[in-house]
């Protein structure tokens, strides 16, 4: 069988998402013998996209006319388009302050440099383009990365379950630091494949993995509010990685 | 009168005879302060007067996630050949022994899953008595269940009263004998709790609270994080998934421990669901734990272990059903 | 036929022996079973396999050919999921696995002398074709065979150089239905346009002594069971196949319970009179 042809690309974020595939470092070599990777800024001395490709990862949320058209580009070159981590599929990091005018965010930080900037709003990439899979995590998670490529070599793509962190979090028998310890902690929210790797060293849940699919949002906020945070302190952790919550959604 | 009274003082060479026979778990603290069934290196980090670990002891015999078949092109699919080391659980609550024993009664069935009978039979029960909190409600539903172990503990004045149930306990018992003096312990009084009493009714009419107004209840407040099965000593359901490797060959089935709280549990391929809603999948999960599927029809599930009480992040608490009943029958 | 040891979790390996396109989403799939394991696979039709792909997973899918013990099975698989995707990507000589056969399939020995109706919608034909193919097997035993085979629209009936076989034999009769004639029936066939339903309505198949079995998705059953036991088959002798996620396939995992029983272990095949109550069981 041919080799895939795979491109991992980098739209507005930090990259971390891309240095996932470097830091396979067991698996490197298995990786670049299963796989053509034909275009990885990040990681290639070449940087021309040559031909089709099978399947591209990209990272990062759109936000100026670059990105969408390096977006628009790899999808028109590609069989297959992944949102790879968290900006790419819910906005993440770079979306928290998609409610304040962008205008006066960048003025905030650049100054007078701000008047040209050509930005937008952080969106992700399924405003702008088809997207045929997904695997979320700031960064995304190895194992899911590897699981995704070894489908991708049978010509199909895995399924991830889908339940909360906590799911996983209980199974490790880490304190829980919601009930426990009455933290603001969002694993009941976020989708888990991160084997709780935050509360396991007794650090609440930020919800770097963006919302679980049957996420109860309405209740985990009650429960919050009923814990004595403010609807401020709620929505501004929420937003972090995701800022669309719908704050009635119950199932 | 039978010499079967171990003091205190005797427990760490007991302990030490024990974990010369295998890998010996018991309650002990995790740094964070959880308890757990966890290895014991000493006595000393026995915490004896425990009152539930998070998770239950299923967790020696279904792991969370484990793989259960290997699929190569020469072999084709082979189960997973690691072996099983001898494992003693030491100081298990007659509620979590009943666990054990309902666990038996599915997996050692009919069709006995192959890595579930392997890990049962290396596995050493040694039992020990407890005293209820205010989570749970074991009463007489554990009642006689201490027999489901091997060995059992029960804590008097100043020790412990052995009783040999198999015999492996009746073995180790010889084998501890020079620490054993004659007990003269009271028998144990009779321990009753009208709640257990309540469930066994409404299992046995095969009661469902069809009108009640708290599966709604229920069902708005649920966060589906899973803590009340993840944590359940009977709580068993299963998903299944395989991935490949990235040899583009070899494959790995897996077997993760399910929730009939999660909406993936009820679907089916295709996309469609028999359990779309919340309040389906909490009658659900009532039918499982009070009164049974498929062989087990029949049969309460629910141990009196109190775990899922204390879990809950929203206090949901199923029990409040029979209390209610309870209400209505004395106005 | 009972389970082979460790047949719980280990699947004994197939070989993909014969594939046959039978509609744009949909392949019937000749499998032989290998190591020994074919002679002994008998199965009563109705009962299912949980077939495995590798590195796909397992999806359970009925016995849609006749019961011949000779350690051929044939599946008719239409691609809806993970598994299903990956298996229409198998060429004949590829390897597959098979655990079964499982749950228990229709009491053929209990219906000796009735009538027998046989209702499919869709895909639902494919346990029927399996049980029609047993009851013609055993021909004598049986009064009238009628088979009423719904489908969405003419492309999408199943098995039709079959269905026109089937309708040439004076032994039963055969109607179809679609539910959109969109373009001509296929060579041979005489097809109706309508649901199911409005299809029972006008045929006479003799209700006294007759056993009615159903498979199809849900909306089916509704409308067809009403109609069965207004013309006045008692639900006793109504039987139906039930779709669940059945993963384990012997009654452990608990995804497909049905009420109190378990589709995969005490079903697929239920009498409707054990069903009537369930909640969310149709």
């Amino acid at each position: 069988m041919k080799k895939p042809t795979i491109a991992i690309a980098g739209l507005t974020a930090c990259s971390g998402c891309q240095l996932t595939l470097l830091n396979c470092e067991d698996e490197l070599s298995e990786i670049t013998q299963r796989f053509l990777v034909d275009y990885f800024p990040l990681g290639l001395t070449e940087r021309c996209m040559t031909g089709p490709i099978d399947v591209a990862f990209v990272e990062g949320a759109v936000s100026t006319p670059d990105d969408l058209e390096t977006v628009l580009k790899l999808r028109s070159y590609s069989r297959l388009l992944v949102a790879f981590g968290t900006c790419a599929l819910w906005g993440g990091v770079a979306a928290m302050k998609n409610h304040e005018a962008r205008r006066e965010l960048a003025a905030t930080v650049y100054g007078a440099a701000a008047d040209g900037m050509k930005t937008f709003n952080p969106q992700p990439l399924h405003r702008f383009v088809k997207v045929d899979f997904a695997i979320t995590g700031c960064p995304p998670e190895k194992g899911e990365l590897l699981v995704t490529l070894a489908a991708l070599l049978r010509g199909t793509l895995p399924e991830f379950p889908s339940y909360p962190v906590c799911a996983q979090c209980r199974g490790r028998e880490n304190l829980c630091l919601l009930i426990e310890r009455g933290e603001l902690c969002l694993g009941p929210l976020i989708q888990a494949g991160c084997h709780a790797r935050c509360p396991a060293v007794g650090i609440v849940c930020e919800g770097c993995r963006g919302p679980v699919a049957e996420a109860n949002v309405a209740a985990e906020v009650r429960l919050l509010l009923d814990k004595g945070f403010s609807r401020e302190e709620i929505v501004s952790r929420m937003q972090r990685f995701y800022p669309e919550w719908d704050y009635d959604q119950r199932d | 009168m039978a010499r079967n009274f171990l003091g205190h003082e005797s427990l760490a060479p007991f302990v030490e005879i024990l974990a010369g026979r295998g890998e010996l778990h018991g309650p002990v603290l995790t740094d964070d302060g959880v308890m757990t069934f966890g290895p014991v290196r000493a006595a000393a980090e026995l915490q004896l007067g425990y009152r539930r670990t998070l998770i239950p002891p299923k967790k020696f015999l279904l792991h969370p996630c484990e793989p259960i078949l290997t699929y190569a092109p020469d072999t084709g699919y082979r189960l997973p050949d690691s072996p099983v080391p001898e494992i003693i659980l030491f100081g298990l609550h007659p509620c979590d022994l009943q666990g054990i024993a309902y666990l038996d009664r599915v997996f050692l069935g009919d069709i006995p899953d192959p890595l579930y009978r392997a890990r049962r039979s290396a596995l050493t029960l040694v039992g020990l008595s407890c005293e209820p909190d205010e989570f749970c409600f074991c009463g007489d539903l554990a009642e006689g269940e201490s027999s489901a172990c091997d060995l059992f503990m029960r804590q008097v004045a100043g020790g412990f009263e052995l009783e040999g149930m198999t015999p492996q306990g009746t073995a180790l018992l010889e084998m501890v004998a020079p620490y054993l003096t004659e007990g003269d312990s009271p028998p144990p009084p009779s321990r009753t709790c009208a709640l257990a009493d309540t469930i066994r009714q409404a299992a046995a009419r095969g009661e469902r609270f069809g009108e009640s107004p708290l599966w709604g209840e229920f069902a708005g407040r649920c966060l589906s994080c899973g803590a009340c099965s993840l944590c359940c000593p009977t709580c068993y359901c299963f998903d299944i998934r395989e991935n490949g490797s990235l040899d583009g060959e070899s494959a790995t089935r897996l077997r993760e421990w399910d929730n009939c709280l999660f909406r993936a549990h009820g679907e089916v391929a295709g996309g469609g669901n028999f359990r779309k809603s919340r309040v389906e999948r909490f009658h659900y999960r009532y039918q499982h734990k009070y009164l049974g599927f498929g062989p087990t029809r029949g049969v309460v599930s629910c141990v009196g272990c109190g775990r899922c009480r204390e879990v809950c992040p929203v206090g949901i608490d199923l029990l409040e059903l029979f209390k209610e009943g309870d209400d209505d029958a004395q106005p | 036929m009972t389970l082979s040891r460790d047949q719980s979790l280990l699947p004994v390996p197939a070989r993909v022996r014969g594939v046959r396109e039978l509609s744009a989403d949909t392949t019937l799939y000749l499998l032989s079973m290998e190591g020994g394991e074919g002679e002994r696979f008998d199965f009563t039709p109705g009962q299912f396999v949980q077939l495995s792909v590798p590195a796909g997973g397992e999806a359970p899918v009925s016995l849609a050919g006749p019961p011949r013990g000779d350690g051929c099975l044939e599946l008719c698989v239409r691609r809806v999921g993970h598994v299903t995707g990956m298996l229409h990507r198998i060429l004949p000589g590829g390897r597959v696995g098979v655990r079964g056969p499982l749950g228990n399939g229709f009491p053929l020995n209990e219906w000796t002398g009735r009538n027998i109706l046989l209702i499919a919608g869709g895909l639902g034909i494919a346990p029927l074709r399996s049980l029609l193919y047993a009851l013609l097997m055993r021909r004598g035993e049986f009064g009238e065979i009628t088979l009423m085979y719904g489908a969405r629209e003419p492309a999408a009936i199943l098995f039709k150089e079959e269905l026109a076989d089937l309708s040439s034999r004076r032994d039963m009769h055969l109607f179809l239905t679609v539910d959109f004639a969109t373009e001509e029936a296929p060579g041979g066939l005489t097809c109706n346009t309508g649901l199911l339903p409005t299809l029972l309505r006008g045929v006479n198949f003799g209700t006294a002594d007759t056993v009615a079995a159903l498979c199809g998705p849900p909306p089916l059953y509704r409308c067809v069971v009403a109609e069965l036991q207004g013309a006045g088959i008692p639900a006793e002798r109504i039987y139906l196949s039930l779709e669940r996620r059945m993963k384990c396939g012997v009654g452990l995992c608990c995804h497909c319970a049905v009420g109190d029983l378990f589709c995969c272990s005490d079903g697929p095949v239920f009498r409707y009179s054990d069903l009537q109550g369930v909640s969310g069981a149709l």
